[in-house]
């Protein structure tokens, strides 16, 4: 029995001190009530008005400080989101670390052919189909853009394509506010009812503001929708230090923050208690090529920056890793995983996303995407710590085997490996000799095998309710095809 | 001016708490208290009976307080200085500064410009000791393995002479017996400028090895004894294997390698106090279905923290490890294997951290993984450099000129931030795919490949003076001459 210890669980890790973190808030306050943000929509501009903002120029929003705190105290500290088979799956909350896809890249590289091509719904089936086949995945986004339907519609067939894929909680884009509603109206169909929805969402929907300071008309109207609804909404932006936001990476932090508050203030002036989650694809632009970097330090560090902001904010955060600026999966693929999982994960961010994406997401590969599956499995043993106790110390153990012994054949060693030692899946340690006579594979040819197999072989659990999902794609292909875009 | 203001420069991890490293600390003590170690060596033992220790046979007790006396004379912190006077390669050992280098000692080498699997041979050390010259996230030279084309008693030496002439950053020497010990001290010597310059301005450190569990070999102690008298920084590190030459759980497999180090750590202080003196420990578990030393676990990566942890909760610096793999090849697993140990090891800022460059469970050498890794290091001091937060950086002046829907590309801000802001990769790239097919569609692989080929080819260490270069040849023709007998 031992009396006033404490321990640590986890390894503990932050990149900001409390005061660096009130440094990037106040400094994002003060860009929201002096240089203010754009808001193109009448319905949001008005919201702001009436709550105090100074608007001019018609669209360009000036936010009291006290306004947004006001706001942040009524936007929920947590956000459950459920699968398709309504459990509770992720709670999205203080230091809870969940990894999933990215959405929408224009591009695979063919698991059979490598060759670069368009994303089409079979693709996307199969994405969602390998999330649901790994252990480490915990919700998934489409990681390919569903070419091969039409564009203004493409939105309800990429969701009925991750619906028939997998049952674990997903995060959609959708093409505007009607895209979102009938999305709603297909996890509804699932779910049976929209109260069931309210107790146990299906989705999280990502909104994307555009750096610097700037809310398109499409953005707010999705998240107007999703306010209204209940949809929790993830509302971020994609700054990149150097070019849509400044090349200090503070800077960027402040600007990022700015932007991610306005979406949250609207929401909330929508509906107090409206789920929004903060974050964002923060990076660097790689000046030699002009690209956003989806593999640069910088990203594993801004992100958990942005976490450990969040964290003091108490909201849910979305942050990245698992991504990379390779155009193939290689060692620099795997470098860009390796760290950017690990420093995910060690910041304790909530959503982590685009698990998967290589060429600075333009390519959406199932190869990342189980390769860093067992990236992340690597990374939670690391998180798991070191248990400081008698038990684990083992004195008594070293004492009995004494100096020169073997622990091999101790009971204490059986008792204990499975739990100490994590237990690699496509990782190798045989001797040569046997890995030789497996065919001497890398790493990525056995990541290969593991992606076909899934394809092949794995069935997911059937979905309920599909032909009326069908209907509703149907149904909005139809309309837009007549141009007839008044749907709700 | 904001006031009160407490900034992280760097960023912060903690492994353990505090109460957790005096639990592990004190399990330790009582290891070497209670249960004792095997030590084969009298002298050594003799040194320990005078100071307080219990001895039976070959069994050494410690009471605690012997420890305690000889972690409170060793050093936190020394210098291993560049053989060329350039204070840019010297090795500052200190809290918060973390270095890398190569590993010692195995038995296959990945050919440098073919990829083939052989054996190791003395140019194998010149090429290791060159290229570690050239590469600027290297800061310590050893040879990634044992030289096969001379005499097998005198490969040791052999390699030390190749790797001093044609690396002017400090080397880590090793040595098969007595004899090798004592001939790489003569060269060093001579390169340094004598025996008090040596003392003053060592360029080289020495590591040996205990057996776990808890055995000292009586060639082990003998050299442990030699560095003491004469003052060449000591690196005493233990290999446990968790599962095989320790217990299965985290915690006991450092406190068996710290009871084991610190036995070095007691005779060198007992001899010499205020030896320079560096804990070690290569601790991973053993993987269950191949029965190899896991080089690539996650748990090396853990245990690594969590003794460097403990090391710096004592006061002493500790010789780590990292960059290292069980991969075959340097192929996707060997680059997250290596990068994940070497970010552990930046964040947990394990000051000397070896075996970068082994792969196949440090059956192979290769250069190939090393060069991959002087980038994943360079990728990794960026995160571990954390986020710069003041008014400048802050920017609000900058985001208001700029405004909504504007872009930062062409402000002065940008400009005079970015380098600093950035890193610079250069085996990562970052081009457009349509450049990436048009340089070649090289994979990383590929990119290291050409570095290192590129590297070798052109990279010219500063030689050595002619009067060490000839004090070399003269201790080389000794040994050979020892050998044929």
């Amino acid at each position: 029995m031992r009396a006033n210890t404490q321990s640590n669980m986890t390894p503990r890790f932050r990149v900001l001190s409390p005061d660096q973190i009130e440094d990037i808030y106040l400094a994002a306050l003060e860009v929201l009530e002096r240089t203010g943000t754009r808001v193109h929509h009448g319905e949001a501009v008005n919201l702001l008005r009436q709550a105090g903002c100074h608007v001019s120029d018609g669209n360009l929003a000036r936010l009291p400080s006290a306004l947004v705190k006001g706001c942040l105290q009524s936007t929920p500290e947590r956000v459950v989101i459920a699968g398709r088979d309504r459990s509770r799956k992720l709670t999205l909350e203080y230091n809870k670390v969940y990894f999933g896809t990215g959405s929408d890249c224009p591009f695979i590289l063919d698991p059979y052919t490598d060759e670069r091509r368009r994303y089409t719904f079979r693709d996307v089936y199969h994405a969602a189909k390998i999330t649901e086949a790994l252990p480490h995945i915990d919700f998934h986004m489409s990681l390919g853009l569903t070419s091969d339907v039409p564009t203004q519609s493409y939105d309800r067939h990429q969701l009925l394509a991750m619906l028939q894929g997998t049952t674990k909680p997903l995060v959609i884009t959708a093409v505007d506010g009607e895209g979102l509603a009938d999305q709603y109206q297909m996890a509804c169909e699932v779910l049976e009812s929209k109260e069931e929805f309210a107790r146990t969402p299906l989705f999280v929907v990502y909104i994307e503001p555009s750096s610097p300071l700037t809310n398109t008309k499409e953005a707010l109207e999705k998240l107007l929708y999703a306010a209204e609804t209940g949809i929790p909404a993830i509302y971020t932006p994609c700054p990149m230090c150097g070019g849509t936001a400044p090349a200090t990476l503070a800077g960027l932090m402040v600007q990022c923050l700015a932007e991610c508050f306005t979406g949250l203030v609207v929401a909330q002036l929508k509906r107090r208690g409206a789920p929004i989650i903060i974050g964002g694809l923060v990076s660097i632009m790689d000046m030699s090529s002009t690209i956003m970097s989806y593999g640069a330090p910088e990203m594993a560090l801004l992100s958990a920056g942005m976490t450990d902001v969040a964290k003091w904010l108490r909201l849910p955060v979305f942050s990245t890793g698992g991504c990379g600026d390779a155009k193939v999966l290689d060692q620099q693929a795997a470098i860009e995983a390796a760290v950017s999982i690990a420093v995910a994960a060690l910041s304790g961010a909530n959503l982590v996303h685009d698990v998967g994406y290589l060429e600075s997401g333009l390519v959406g590969s199932y190869d990342m995407l189980v390769m860093s599956d067992e990236i992340i499995g690597m990374v939670k043993r690391i998180m798991r710590g070191i248990v400081v106790d008698d038990e684990h110390l083992a004195g008594h153990v070293i004492d009995k085997v004494g100096p020169g012994g073997n622990f091999l054949a101790e009971d204490h060693t059986l008792a204990h490996f499975r739990k100490e030692f994590w237990q690699p899946r496509l990782i190798d340690r045989s001797r040569r000799e046997a890995w030789e006579a497996a065919g001497s594979k890398t790493l990525g040819q056995r990541t290969r095998e593991k992606v076909i197999e899934i394809i092949e072989d794995f069935e997911p659990a059937p979905l309920p309710a599909e032909q009326k999902l069908k209907a509703i794609c149907a149904r909005a292909d139809e309309q837009y095809s007549k141009g007839d875009k008044a749907l709700v | 001016m904001r006031v009160n203001q407490q900034v992280n420069h760097t960023v912060q991890f903690h492994l353990l708490s505090e109460e957790q490293l005096e639990e592990v600390y004190r399990a330790a003590l009582h290891l070497m208290e209670y249960t004792g170690l095997d030590v084969h060596n009298a002298e050594a033992r003799a040194l320990l009976s005078g100071v307080g220790a219990w001895v039976d046979g070959v069994r050494v007790r410690l009471p605690s307080s012997v420890v305690e006396k000889a972690l409170g004379s060793a050093p936190r912190s020394f210098t291993v200085f560049s053989r060329e006077s350039d204070s840019s390669k010297d090795l500052h050992i200190g809290p918060g500064r973390f270095h890398y280098g190569p590993g010692p000692t195995c038995p296959n080498f990945m050919d440098p410009r073919t990829g083939e699997v052989r054996t190791y041979t003395r140019a194998d050390a010149r090429a290791v000791a060159t290229v570690c010259d050239a590469l600027p996230n290297i800061d310590f030279v050893e040879s990634l393995g044992t030289v096969s084309d001379v005499p097998p008693a005198v490969g040791d030496v052999h390699e030390f002479a190749e790797m001093i002439a044609h690396t002017g950053k400090p080397i880590v020497a090793w040595s098969y017996a007595m004899e090798g010990c004592r001939d790489i001290h003569r060269m060093a010597v001579a390169v340094a400028g004598g025996d008090d310059a040596s003392v003053r301005r060592p360029n080289y450190i020495f590591y040996c090895e205990p057996l776990s569990p808890l055995v000292s070999s009586k060639e082990a102690m003998d050299k442990v004894l030699y560095c003491a008298q004469h003052r060449v920084p000591l690196i005493f590190t233990p290999c446990v294997i968790g599962g095989g030459t320790g217990p299965s759980t985290m915690a006991g497999i450092i406190a068996q390698a710290a009871a084991e180090s610190w036995l070095g750590l007691v005779v060198s202080q007992q001899l010499s106090p205020g030896t320079p003196f560096c804990m070690g420990g290569v601790v991973s578990c053993m993987d269950m279905k191949t029965m190899t030393f896991a080089y690539g676990a996650p748990e090396l990566s853990l245990l690594q923290a969590g003794l460097t942890e403990l090391a710096h909760y004592v006061g002493l610096p500790l010789w780590t490890t990292g960059g290292c793999s069980d991969s075959k090849v340097v192929d996707e697993q060997a680059a997250i294997e290596g990068a994940l140990s070497v970010l552990c090891a930046a964040f947990s800022g394990g000051d000397l951290c070896h075996d970068l460059g082994y792969v196949e469970s440090a059956m192979t050498g290769s250069l190939q993984q090393l060069v991959t890794m002087d980038e994943a290091i360079g990728y990794v001091k960026r995160i571990a450099r954390g986020i710069e937060v003041n008014p400048d950086t802050l920017a609000v002046n900058v985001i208001d000129e700029v405004g909504p829907g504007g872009n930062y590309l062409t402000e002065a801000h940008t400009l005079a931030h970015f380098r600093r802001e950035f890193w610079l990769p250069s085996l990562m790239d970052r081009q457009r795919r349509e450049t990436w097919e048009d340089r070649g569609r090289a994979t990383m692989g590929g990119r290291a490949q050409a570095r290192l080929t590129e590297l070798l080819a052109s990279h010219e260490p500063t030689p050595l003076p002619q009067e060490a270069t000839d004090s070399i040849e003269r201790v080389l023709t000794a040994a050979n001459a020892r050998a044929e007998h």
